[in-house]
């Protein structure tokens, strides 16, 4: 049988971070006795929940072409602030859990109207944003951790389990879901990618790209609001630099997950696969026993592989 | 547009002037800055030869007086590692307080754990003319020539970490490496006494920070000498409550015998704390010691659970005795080079009744 070296290259080129996310996997599987079994891919799942969920939201961003959102991590950590204050504060739990979802959707709203009217760039304005925002959550903080006996009530959010799996791997599924039905089998999402890929064109058959680009941030902020209440509940607490350590692995799963820059092209399905590779990556050096001080360079070095192989497709392009 | 090109043009005469002003000549490090308010201005009166305590700096109402005038108009800088952790905060805010309870001006910036930030803060305080300034040392090399910088133009300084290293000043601070002892050897005697002297042990770390590797590697060698037939399994990413729980989840998936976890700070610990409560260790079979005695730990040690103990990084009291160190200076009194802060471990019997 002859081998066809362009097709080997055009499926590299097309498959690139998964092939290295599965080749890692079976690396881990080999080398260690606890990688594949039910109870740590349940915690890698359960890891990778939060920055999933809101990479949903920064992949609708990007693929509208309506620039990328730097301000998720920080709107996660206000989200988890408030939360925790409102909770801590004596009001019923519900309350805080709607206090932290809507803050999100404000503040992705207030970015979107920044972005769609005001015509600012849209790194420029969350990156504002991001700092206001970190601002706000330490005035709230005043460095200290909140917590309450009463946040034990959102628990189950975070760490309960519905059967075996955990709560927050069901929600990341679920909202995968409807996020691969909305951009796949619906007008919304056919014009997301429309938008993304040409924005004149779309605008001249007449879609509101305006309408389309706020509501993605709008998106964003709620889950990145949602975000916040689950790690609060993962947490049983929250501090004002909760969401420092979430930025980089947000922009990354997008990024790493194909979803084009320039917007218009990207699978919703591969940010999952990344958010999870991401994951892994610091779970199997901890499994391999590899010392702290190494881990960095051999995860960057892993990250600098997938996304090598991965850019392959536009170099052929 | 011929408006704009004057207007361009006494601009940059105006920037050339300011250029061209003769400067005060830079005094050396230890030496009088020229055109201060104080005889000794610039200068530390530096008593060599010991570590000094808190009762060094005491200070009397003369001496505030004295300090008063020798700042004149300026102000005295804040720089603190951070303002996000119950520790720095307490730090910062103690001084800030205290330096205001003496009628001196104050001015705080949070350089977020960023040595880079560190060093803009110190040009812009040297710049806006600040007499002292108390800094929290994040990275003693990164900052030494920002550090002697500001010192060579007569700026005292008080530093509350990185003691060792101080420049044109005092050093006040707990050290790390105490720090990590006490926390190494209190897990040390837990071990010893309640599991017979074998344990499996997680170390949390945070390689970022060289203050943070002191402390995890003077919890190892405490651990390593009094409790040698422990097995220290690893080092793993601490210092949030986030890095501490992913980190002893997946570190539990490796080694499910671990019993003893021995933290950097008190916010990793949250973490590990709760992924072994998830993985349903026993808590009278387990054992949490942190450090900085955060209020939620002290709780969780008083509720009598796995976290056994946490070190009293005293965040108030140093933050106190930088303020009365600046006041020693501006007065041009004698004080020690180093103050040390001591440290104590608190437990479950520090704690009942209070």
């Amino acid at each position: 049988m002859k081998i066809s070296w362009p097709r080997v290259y055009e499926f590299l080129a097309e498959n690139g971070f998964i092939i290295i996310f599965f080749l890692w996997c079976v690396f881990l599987t080999i080398a260690t006795p606890s990688f594949l079994t039910f109870s740590n891919w349940r915690i890698v799942l359960r890891q990778a929940s939060i920055v999933g969920i809101i990479a949903i939201g920064e992949t609708l961003i990007v693929l509208m072409g309506a620039g990328m959102d730097i301000s998720l991590a920080a709107i996660l950590g206000l989200s988890g602030v408030l939360v925790a204050t409102t909770i801590a504060g004596g009001f019923p739990v519900f309350t805080g859990l709607l206090a932290g979802i809507v803050i999100g959707g404000i503040i992705g709203f207030g970015n979107g109207i920044l972005v769609t009217r005001v015509r600012i760039n849209g790194i420029v304005v969350t990156l504002g944003m991001m700092y206001a925002l970190e601002g706000v959550s330490f005035v709230l903080t005043r460095g200290q951790t909140i917590s309450s006996p009463a946040m034990q009530t959102l628990a189950p959010l975070s760490r309960g389990y519905l059967g075996p799996v955990p709560v927050p791997v069901l929600l990341l599924f679920l909202f995968y879901g409807l996020a691969f039905y909305l951009l796949n089998y619906t007008v919304f999402g056919a014009r997301a990618y429309a938008i993304g890929n040409n924005e004149r064109a779309s605008w001249l058959s007449g879609i509101n790209i305006d309408r389309f680009r706020l509501l993605a941030y709008l998106f964003a902020g709620l889950l990145a609001g949602f975000g916040g209440v689950m790690q609060t509940a993962r947490m049983g607490s929250a501090t004002g630099a909760m969401g420092s350590e979430f930025l980089f692995p947000i922009l990354t799963a997008v990024i790493l997950g194909g979803v084009s820059l320039s917007g218009g092209k990207g699978k919703i399905l591969n940010v999952l696969i990344a958010a999870v590779f991401l994951t892994t990556i610091n779970n199997g050096l901890i499994l391999l026993n590899v010392p702290i001080y190494s881990q960095k360079i051999i995860s960057g070095a892993i990250l600098i592989l997938a996304l090598s192989l991965d850019r392959l497709r536009n170099v052929r392009r | 547009m011929k408006i704009w090109k004057i207007v361009g043009l006494l601009i940059l005469i105006g920037m050339g002037m300011s250029y061209c002003k003769p400067q005060p000549e830079p005094a050396l490090p230890g030496q009088a800055g020229k055109g201060t308010a104080s005889a000794v201005a610039g200068k530390p009166n530096i008593v060599t030869g010991r570590i000094g305590t808190a009762e060094d700096l005491a200070v009397t109402q003369e001496e505030i007086n004295k300090a008063k005038s020798a700042l004149g108009s300026s102000f005295v800088g804040i720089i603190p590692c951070t303002m996000m952790t119950e520790y720095h905060y307490g730090v910062a805010a103690s001084a800030k307080t205290a330096l205001e309870s003496y009628g001196f001006q104050v001015q705080l910036v949070d350089p977020e754990t960023k040595p880079e930030r560190q060093i803009s803060a110190l040009e812009n305080f040297s710049a806006a003319g600040a007499k002292a300034i108390v800094v929290c040392v994040l990275d003693p090399k990164v900052l030494q020539s920002a550090l002697e910088e500001a010192a060579s133009q007569g700026i005292f300084m008080v530093q509350v970490a990185g003691r060792e290293s101080v420049v044109n000043g005092v050093g006040i601070s707990i050290d790390d490496a105490d720090l990590g002892r006490a926390a190494g050897e209190y897990a040390a005697k837990l071990v010893n006494t309640e599991m017979k002297g074998k344990a499996e042990v997680a170390i949390l770390d945070y390689p970022d920070l060289p203050n943070c590797v002191i402390r995890a590697n003077n919890i190892e060698q405490a651990l390593k000498e009094l409790a040698p037939q422990a097995a220290i399994l690893g080092r793993y990413l601490g210092a949030w409550q986030e890095n501490g729980l992913k980190s002893m989840e997946n570190a539990l998936q490796a080694h499910p015998e671990i019993n003893v976890v021995v933290s950097i700070n008190d916010a990793g610990a949250y973490g590990a704390m709760q992924a072994l409560e998830n993985a349903k260790k026993n808590p009278a079979r387990t054992i949490i010691v942190g450090i900085d005695a955060e209020k939620k730990a002290l709780e969780l040690i008083k509720q009598g659970g796995m976290y056994r103990g946490t070190v009293y990084t005293q965040p108030t009291e140093t933050g106190w005795l930088a303020a009365e160190a600046v006041v020693k200076l501006l007065a041009g009194s004698p004080v020690p080079k180093e103050i040390k802060v001591p440290v104590r471990v608190i437990t479950k019997e520090d704690l009942v009744g209070k």
